[in-house]
């Protein structure tokens, strides 16, 4: 087991090194980057010589990733142009946000997807089966942007029930939180059936019935705690696709959050930050995986390193 | 154990094409969802490839005298603008249907240019083994371990905004999953018996698998490319919602959503619903298809009755 | 065990062993028709099965995969998915403890009462076949806590007994043990335990040492003819492979195309195959009786195929493979009629009137 955590956890590491130089080199990919760091309608050549010796940016390309991994390292993200600040500030400032939205959307996906896969694929083909796959297979073609819209059309701007941007009341978490849960829940939902579905025709289950157990028992003792580990090695995906989808429903709902600061940062070129979210978010992704795959190791008893 | 049919001497008889393809018709049929899926898809081709014949209007043609009308059905519509206008007095009902051109583009070009990389790369990979191999699956792992989403929009911002690029966007970013799929296959075969049986008679191993691994690649490769072109579309119309897609100027279902939130502010809702609602019918479509596509090919997931 | 129907008046209510010694069957199956609706169209897997099964009896059930075996005793007690699958007709009086029953006719609930409690099954492949997440000790214990009635810590107790029985060492801490922890033979042990945790009447087993290896086969073997004569239970044994059956099986049933075609004591069946298809299966089989004088003699295939089971069968349907077959064999279904002391056969043609045994094609 100690083996295991401590390949997973290099393999990790190497993964989010992976990250840097990739990151790295897109930006650079793009040319100049003192004409990304800022605007070149407003500078002079001058002007952009100063930048590129504050940045570093006239020294060699590996030099320049030398210093940029130092930095890093130092916690140095660099600084946001647009939120004029150092961007680990900013981004630390959006990041309690966009989780507890993440975290509420993937909440409620898995409250309303897995009762319904668990249904349906219990009974298949059953009229509760049909509105079950009806309602993920909506959930899957749903764009929750478009979703977002429509929300707000109906309950912010007709029926005026609940706000329609900011985090100013508990409240206004409903409608993004609903809008960004619906990818998931219909990937949830049908994930579910198929597995409860494939499980019910596992051998295992007809041993279980050939002890004359009740459907019941069969159902709670043998069939979910194997559907649940098949659905503990997705939420950690489920968990990183509510964050990136955050970009989408934090913009409309103009929610300060992460996603929101990754659209200001490209809208207004701040690269910087650009860089330190793609970093930061996908260190998160690699964190979440490690986490569950960890979870899953601990909880089936299959897996014993 | 159960079930199982037991053919005939006779029926062990090489079927021929025709008969293949009332077999595989015969399976559409008894499959209305796949059925439905594949008449939205013909729709959706049909709208993008006769978008000048069916279009009632110039989807760019301004008309200032006569702005955000109503869809038909509602006061103030018109049967001329059937879908309504916007605030510019463009008829929404053809952008729509132009926006189906950007929209097939997308989806076709990207999952074939991603087909392709992918394949071409798993393909390498999996036959060299080695170095090449940790090198190939490690950038694969590498794209892959980034959120999509967050991927592309980086991306996107980085190329700029036009058809091309986001193609090449699409193309590349996606072709890890090919990859990763066309690997598994060739070593699946690599390792199943088929290539030292074929040793032995003296085949050469790069044709082995060649003759072994195309056959059983297409299968999986078709599959995965038909859910691909449909989430394509959806990150399309996803970049294009945020600006990051192809110019503004022209009408693709993501650009007629950006204004989305002004619209609804504005009063014109219908500017907001119908293009998010080609989207979701176009995914349907795909996803509809797709899965029939992936019962039918994958034949190891295919059971008697699901 | 309430609304349980009494089926036959002319069956008295009766205990195994008096049934024994009166000579009441413990299950007598009656022209059992299973069908299956799958996308390729309508599959005939049982077509008319008749046998009867005496209490504390071994009877093998032997045949090509395909033929029927595993689906007309999985029907029996209700474990064949329906649909697709469907039992058409037929009947299976079951000497339940409180009078006798018809299988096919109870309601689930009463069907769930005796499985596992009165009949107990073994399965095939015992790592896809036992919960890989749950602890052995509880997938055996479950079942007594159902049909016995036992609180955990009793059925715990019986289990620890009950793994020792089976052969497994150690078996109080084996009992939180999971599956993939065992090796194959002994996953087969915890299976066979599970299928005799409540002493059951009945034990069938489908193919138990097919995916086993041969040194571990024979163990199995004879751990289930000591548990059998240790508990009375009567057993039904599955197999492709007459070599299983053959030291095991007080009568023995040859199976094909869905229907028995020939059954009877195994040593008459052995050394005077009367059907083609059973003479057909002996010389395809290293000797088995070899002190029966056979000598070395090459082994025979049966050349051929199964027949079409998505076609209803209409002739005999060994006819397209074997050489005595005349006219009658294709225009009509031979029934299975009494041939002799216990000897069953549906054939037209009797090999005991033809002469040679062991020589089909």
């Amino acid at each position: 087991m100690q083996r295991y955590l401590l390949s997973r956890l290099l393999q990790s590491l190497l993964l989010m090194a992976g990250v840097l130089v990739i990151v790295f080199f897109l930006v650079r990919l793009t040319g100049d980057p003192a004409s990304l760091l800022i605007n070149r309608d407003y500078a002079n050549p001058e002007q952009m010589a100063q930048m590129r010796a504050a940045f570093g940016l006239d020294k060699p390309t590996h030099l320049q990733f030398v210093d940029y991994v130092g930095r890093l390292l130092r916690g140095d993200l660099g600084y946001s142009l647009r939120f004029r600040g150092p961007a680990l500030d900013v981004i630390l400032s959006g990041l309690p946000i966009t989780v507890l939205l993440s975290s509420l959307a993937l909440l409620l996906a898995v409250a309303v997807a897995v009762p319904l896969g668990i249904v349906g694929g219990t009974s298949p083909n059953s009229l509760v089966d049909f509105v079950a796959r009806i309602i993920g297979l909506l959930g899957q073609v749903t764009p929750s942007f478009w979703l977002a819209l429509i929300l707000i059309w109906v309950f912010a701007v007709n029926l005026r029930w609940l706000p329609s941007f900011g985090i100013d009341t508990p409240r206004s978490y409903v409608l993004p939180a609903v809008a960004l849960s619906v990818g998931g829940m219909g990937q949830l939902a049908r994930l579910t059936r198929s597995a409860v579905l494939e499980i019910r025709n596992e051998d295992y289950i007809r041993t279980a019935r050939s002890k004359g157990l009740s459907p019941r028992a069969i159902a709670a003792r043998h069939v979910f705690r194997n559907a649940a580990l098949a659905l503990v090695s997705v939420i950690g995906v489920q968990f990183t696709y509510a964050l990136s989808g955050s970009v989408y429903i934090e913009t409309i709902f103009a929610i300060p959050g992460m996603g929101w600061m990754l659209n200001e940062a490209i809208r207004n070129r701040d690269f910087v930050l650009v860089q330190a979210l793609t970093i930061f978010i996908a260190s998160f992704a690699i964190i979440m995986n490690l986490i569950t795959d960890i979870l899953y190791a601990a909880i089936d008893p299959r897996i014993r390193y | 154990m159960t079930g199982t049919t037991l053919p005939l001497e006779d029926e062990y008889a090489e079927p021929t094409v025709a008969g293949r393809l009332a077999y595989v018709g015969e399976l559409l049929w008894r499959d209305k969802a796949a059925i439905l899926g594949l008449v939205i898809i013909l729709l959706l081709v049909i709208a993008a490839v006769f978008a000048p014949l069916l279009a009632p209007h110039d989807p760019l043609a301004q008309n200032l005298r006569n702005t955000k009308q109503p869809p038909a059905w509602q006061e103030g519509g018109t049967w001329d603008h059937v879908l309504g206008t916007d605030r510019l007095g463009r008829d929404s009902l053809s952008r729509i249907i132009y926006g189906a051109r950007v929209s097939i583009t997308v989806g076709f070009f990207g999952a074939a240019l991603a087909a392709t990389l992918g394949m071409v790369a798993g393909l390498v990979a999996g036959y060299l083994g080695g170095w090449v191999d940790n090198v190939i699956m490690g950038l694969v792992n590498l794209l892959l371990s980034i959120p999509y989403l967050v991927l592309v929009i980086v991306v996107a911002a980085i190329l700029g905004r036009s058809l091309l690029n986001v193609v090449l966007l699409f193309g590349i970013t996606a072709s890890p999953l090919f990859a990763r799929v066309t690997r598994g296959e060739v070593l699946r075969i690599r390792n199943s018996g088929y290539v030292e049986s074929a040793q032995a008679v003296g085949a050469k191993t790069g044709r082995i698998l060649f003759d072994h691994v195309m056959p059983n690649l297409i299968g999986p490769l078709v599959t995965l490319a038909t859910f691909e072109m449909s989430a394509m579309i959806f990150y399309e119309a996803g970049l294009g919602f945020l600006g990051l897609s192809v110019p503004p100027h022209v009408p693709s279902w993501g650009n007629l959503l950006a204004i989305g939130r002004e619209s609804l502010l504005a009063g014109m809702p219908w500017l907001s619903v119908y293009p998010g609602l080609a989207i979701a019918i176009t995914a349907l479509g795909m996803n509809l298809f797709g899965d029939w596509l992936r019962d039918v090919l994958d034949p190891r997931l295919r059971r008697i009755r699901r | 065990m309430s609304g349980k129907r009494n089926i036959g008046a002319s069956l008295k209510p009766a205990s195994s062993l008096k049934a024994a010694r009166t000579g009441q069957p413990i299950l007598r199956v009656d022209d059992l028709v299973v069908r299956f609706d799958t996308v390729e169209g309508l599959i005939h897997a049982v077509n008319g099965v008749s046998f009867s099964l005496q209490p504390g009896e071994v009877l093998g059930v032997v045949g090509e995969s395909g033929c029927g075996k595993s689906v007309t005793m999985m029907s029996l007690i209700g474990l064949i998915p329906q649909p697709p699958g469907q039992i058409v007709g037929g009947q299976a009086l079951f000497a339940a403890d409180d009078g006798p029953v018809d299988l096919l006719a109870l309601d689930r609930k009463d069907l769930r009462a005796l499985r596992g409690g009165q009949i107990g099954f073994i399965f095939q492949d015992p790592i896809s076949s036992l919960n890989p997440t749950m602890p052995i000790g509880r997938q055996i214990a479950e079942s007594m806590v159902e049909h016995l009635h036992l609180n955990e810590s009793e059925a715990q107790r019986h289990t620890i007994a009950l793994l020792r029985d089976v052969g497994i060492a150690d078996a109080e801490n084996r009992y939180h043990s999971y599956p993939h922890e065992f090796s194959g033979g002994m996953r087969q042990r915890v299976m066979i335990a599970i299928a005799v945790a409540c002493q059951p009447k009945l034990v069938v087993a489908d193919e138990p040492t097919t995916a086993l290896d041969v040194t571990v086969q024979a163990q199995i073997l004879e751990l289930v003819r000591a548990l059998q004569q240790e508990m009375g239970m009567a057993v039904i044994w599955i197999s492709h492979d007459l070599g299983v059956v053959a030291g095991l099986a007080d009568r023995i049933a040859v199976m094909y195309g869905g229907t028995i075609v020939e059954s009877g004591p195994a040593d008459d069946l052995f050394e005077r195959p009367r059907h083609p298809y059973t003479a057909g299966l002996l010389g395809a089989m290293p000797s088995v009786a070899d002190d029966a004088g056979a000598e070395d003699r090459p082994l025979v295939s049966i050349e051929g195929y199964p027949p079409d089971l998505l076609r209803e069968l209409v002739c005999c349907p060994f006819a397209n493979r074997c050489s005595y077959a005349v006219e009658r064999c294709w225009q009509e279904r031979p029934p299975l009629l009494s041939a002799g002391r216990q000897h069953e056969l549906a054939c037209f043609v009797d090999l005991a009137t033809v002469g040679s045994s062991g020589d089909v094609r």
